[in-house]
């Protein structure tokens, strides 16, 4: 019998600066001092809260992380345990959504991949992140503060402005309710019984500022693990800096597979393993995963997924591999292989890998010039001698927020639930 | 009765019994009857399929004209409203790879019917559309012709039923074959639980990203000794000098650039910088010998190991690139090295 | 890029710690690099000791741009 999360979502339909903090009938009013008191710290030399509306003229650029507003109804203060909160197991319990606003960082540490969005314009329709207020938290470090301990302060003040604002919707009639339990399963319509699949997922975590956070400890060094499903949607785990956490927070593979868990298939759990970046350990990752698969989770099938680019597809090709050989049908599922056709930048090329899920791909979009521009001074490498104004053209691989998730989100059907403004 | 395929085949001047290249810049037409080896083709069929129309083109006038004749050939097929188009075969004839590969290509992506030709690997046509359309694998010459056209007839047959196809190393054709039209309305998670459970209940399916047949190259051997051979340094890991001079992105590169390391007996670290997003450049950027061995190629010229260093070394960042781009960064390379007199080459991958 | 500088018939080594990718594209000839981060280096080492390490890693390298491979097969090697 599996842990027992609610999620009650509570959609807000507006989003504004305004005297005294509050939620009702949809529309979110945020006290801006008092958040800007409440989540100023002294590693930042500034920081502005913005406001960016759905459909506006506004490019934000660095947009680094992106996540939904939640708290633990009953102890909003274990919200996010150990990387915020108070120790205490996730993925359990009550929590509270606040549904069409989201909080978005603007990153100004050095790194490799920076991306930018488009709230409104012709590229808007290619993010679903362009369906959302954002609460922006545009902080620069001040002089003489390493990369590390900016992230882990940008990510902190991201987290308060989170909880500030979740906590708002605690005694409100939620809008939708989701819970997540899983049961005993029953045999099939044909009396057999249900094909048992196994979910692994390998995320990238390859340096400090690169990392994932398991309650707070950094995944660099894990060996695999068997985490619960809910705990990955309730904020056990945490991207610094790399995907947007609004992605793990909705994970879709994982919510797709606990909803046909007794129709179709029995979901019987999740493996998580970290991405090494040396072949010797890659192989053997894949094959301890896929022992946990087989022989703790009882597996007849998994589901292999990632985050990471080039690298990554290797370590979900051997694992893949392993799984297979020792007798589980297997599917994978890759993020970032297309540029125009399926497949056009993948790196690996083993035949055995006979199933595979292109869940997105890119385009070269023409950026107009816009009135507003967020994080001019973050730097995103892939504009450099760009004037970010615009116009431009550029792609959309590992540049433009929202296209697609390294999990399988794709700007087509993601968040299609919450309407798009038009142009303001 | 059962249901006759409609077959439409393309050929050129010469299998059109028109001459060689004294009518390679012949028009365009149409017999609606099997011609030259459609006559063989048709027969190796065995009353499943007729071929309805055959396009008949000089390879110089369709060559060069690929963009106002491809289209034509196209509009010419979908009057024929078929179930199946077959190109040449085109061995290793260059004009006529480029046109059954071009045909086929836009055959397969614009009328979205099974479509498939057979070329040699060397073929320029085979490189250019062996991911967009089904070239099946030949010899470089016409003569076992016979075999290959039997081949094209059971492979077809298994594309109009409707017979999933494997990878090509499996199948027998070139890189990966036709683009797999994907429905992105259907979230991914969907597409993955209805392929897992087909899969699992061994019931037909079809990947929607096929492992590309990679050729193999005959390996060139270093035909001198060591100590007499001039090598050159390339890399992936994206080494620029301090400043970025040339603007070199970190993903998805567009081009490769050299830099001169005329003089320098290492690389020295406040000099240079990594353009290249996918990995973590800390250990490079420390020492960037590490990535572009410099220090130990001037070691050993000195100790007179090796002959000597060629005074630029190539880099380009390799991640999330296309593989159509990397072939051209490596084509343009090989270019430059032939020019200097290059004997061999270390490329450092990140 | 390996493909085509073999294509024009200059012999070339490919360095890299991820031998199972390269081997899928089929360069003939991979050498196995220390490590993604750094392929000709070890940063365990004393600065003196690991030029040493790089020059013997790099001589193996080359030496192997003299080997013919086996038919169809690429050759991996790693630093001895």
């Amino acid at each position: 019998m599996g842990k027992r999360l609610q999620i009650d979502y509570i959609d807000v339909k507006k989003v504004q600066f305004g005297s005294k903090s509050g939620l009702a009938g949809g529309v979110l009013t945020v006290n801006r001092d008092e958040l800007y008191n409440l989540i100023n710290n002294d590693l930042f030399a500034w920081l502005n809260i913005e406001l960016v509306c759905p459909g506006e003229s506004c490019r934000m650029l660095s947009v680094h992380d992106i996540m939904q507003p939640r708290c633990k109804k009953e102890h909003p203060e274990e919200s996010y345990p150990g990387i915020w909160g108070k120790l205490a197991p996730a993925g359990e319990g009550e929590t509270i959504a606040l549904r069409g606003v989201v909080v978005s960082d603007i990153y100004y540490a050095k790194c490799n991949i920076k991306y930018y969005l488009d709230v409104g314009g012709p590229c808007a329709k290619y993010s679903n992140f362009s369906r959302h207020y954002h609460i922006v938290i545009d902080a620069a470090p001040a002089e003489g503060v390493s990369d590390l301990s900016y992230a882990r302060a940008l990510k902190y003040a991201s987290l308060t402005a989170n909880v500030y604002l979740a906590k708002l919707g605690i005694d409100l009639k939620p809008d939708e309710t989701e819970v997540f339990e899983l049961g005993p399963v029953g045999p099939g319509k044909d009396g057999k019984p249900l094909p048992k699949v196994a979910y692994f997922v390998t995320h990238m975590a390859s340096h400090d500022t690169w990392n994932i956070l398991y309650y707070g400890q950094s995944a660099l060094n894990f060996l695999p693990i068997i985490v619960q499903p809910t705990e990955v949607l309730d904020g056990a785990f945490l991207w610094r800096y790399w995907e947007c956490n609004y992605y793990l927070q909705n994970e879709l593979y994982i919510k797709e597979l606990m909803k046909r868990h007794g129709k179709d298939l029995e979901f019987v759990g999740v493996v998580f393993a970290n991405n090494v970046m040396k072949i010797q350990g890659k192989d053997t990752m894949g094959m301890i995963a896929s022992t946990l698969c087989r022989d703790t989770l009882k597996a007849d099938c998994v589901v292999v997924n990632k985050s990471g680019m080039g690298h990554c597809q290797l370590d979900s090709a051997l694992a893949f591999n392993w799984m297979e050989k020792m007798g589980m049908t297997c599917v994978m599922n890759q993020s970032a292989v297309s540029n125009d056709r399926p497949g056009d930048m993948l790196v690996i090329s083993d035949p055995k890998i006979d199933a595979v899920i292109n869940s997105g791909r890119n385009y070269t979009l023409h950026h107009p010039k816009v009135k507003r521009l967020i994080g001019e001074k973050a730097g995103v490498p892939s504009l450099a001698g760009i004037d970010p104004w615009g116009p431009f053209d550029h792609t959309t691989n590992y540049a433009y927020q929202g296209i697609w998730s390294q999990l399988g989100d794709c700007y087509v059907t993601t968040d299609s639930n919450i309407p798009r403004k038009e142009e303001v | 009765m059962v249901k006759k395929y409609r077959v439409v085949h393309y050929i050129n001047q010469f299998y059109g019994g028109y001459g060689g290249e004294d009518t390679a810049g012949m028009a365009m037409l149409v017999k609606e009857k099997p011609v030259g080896p459609g006559l063989e083709l048709e027969k190796m069929f065995d009353g499943k399929a007729e071929i309805v129309a055959t396009i008949i083109c000089g390879d110089n006038k369709i060559a060069e004209n690929l963009e106002t004749m491809v289209p034509k050939v196209v509009e010419t097929v979908k009057k024929y409203n078929p179930d199946l188009f077959i190109g040449g075969p085109g061995f290793n004839a260059g004009r006529y790879g480029m046109a059954c590969g071009a045909t086929t290509a836009a055959v397969a992506e614009t009328l979205k019917i099974p479509a498939v030709t057979a070329l040699f690997a060397e073929n320029p046509g085979t490189d250019i559309y062996k991911d967009s359309c089904y070239i099946l694998e030949t010899e470089n010459n016409a003569r076992n012709m016979k075999e290959v056209l039997k081949r094209l007839v059971t492979f077809s047959l298994r594309l109009v039923s409707g017979e999933p196809i494997g990878d090509g190393k499996k199948e027998g054709y070139h890189g990966s074959g036709p683009a797999v039209e994907i429905d992105y309305s259907v979230p991914a998670p969907k597409r993955a639980l209805k392929m897992l459970l087909a899969k699992y209940y061994n019931k037909p399916f079809r990947t929607e990203v096929v492992m590309p047949n990679h050729e193999k190259i005959p390996t060139p051997v270093l035909d001198k000794p060591l100590s007499e051979a001039k090598i050159a340094l390339v890399t992936d890991g994206g080494l620029v000098p301090k400043g970025n001079p040339d603007n070199m992105v970190v993903t998805n590169s567009t081009c490769f650039k050299s830099y001169s390391i005329k003089g320098k007996d290492r690389l020295k670290p406040e000099d240079y910088e990594v353009r290249h997003q996918g990995y973590n450049n800390a250990y490079v950027l420390e020492d960037p010998n590490r990535l572009v061995p410099v220090d130990a190629m001037r070691v050993l010229v000195k100790e007179g190991f090796i002959g000597s260093l060629f005074d630029s070394y190539f880099t380009t960042a390799g991640v999330m690139t296309g593989m159509d781009k990397c072939k051209s960064f490596g084509e343009g390379i090989a270019k430059i090295l032939k020019g200097n007199g290059i004997d061999a080459v270390i490329l450092t991958s990140t | 890029m390996t493909k085509e500088i073999e294509r024009s018939g200059i012999p070339i080594v490919q360095v890299t710690n991820l031998s199972k990718i390269a081997e899928g594209i089929g360069p003939n000839r991979i050498f196995r690099g220390n490590s993604v981060l750094h392929v000709f280096g070890d940063p365990s080492l004393p600065r003196e000791n690991e030029l040493e390490y790089r020059k013997n890693a790099v001589m193996q390298a080359l030496k192997m741009l003299k080997i013919v491979p086996k038919e169809g097969k690429s050759i991996v090697k790693e630093i001895a």
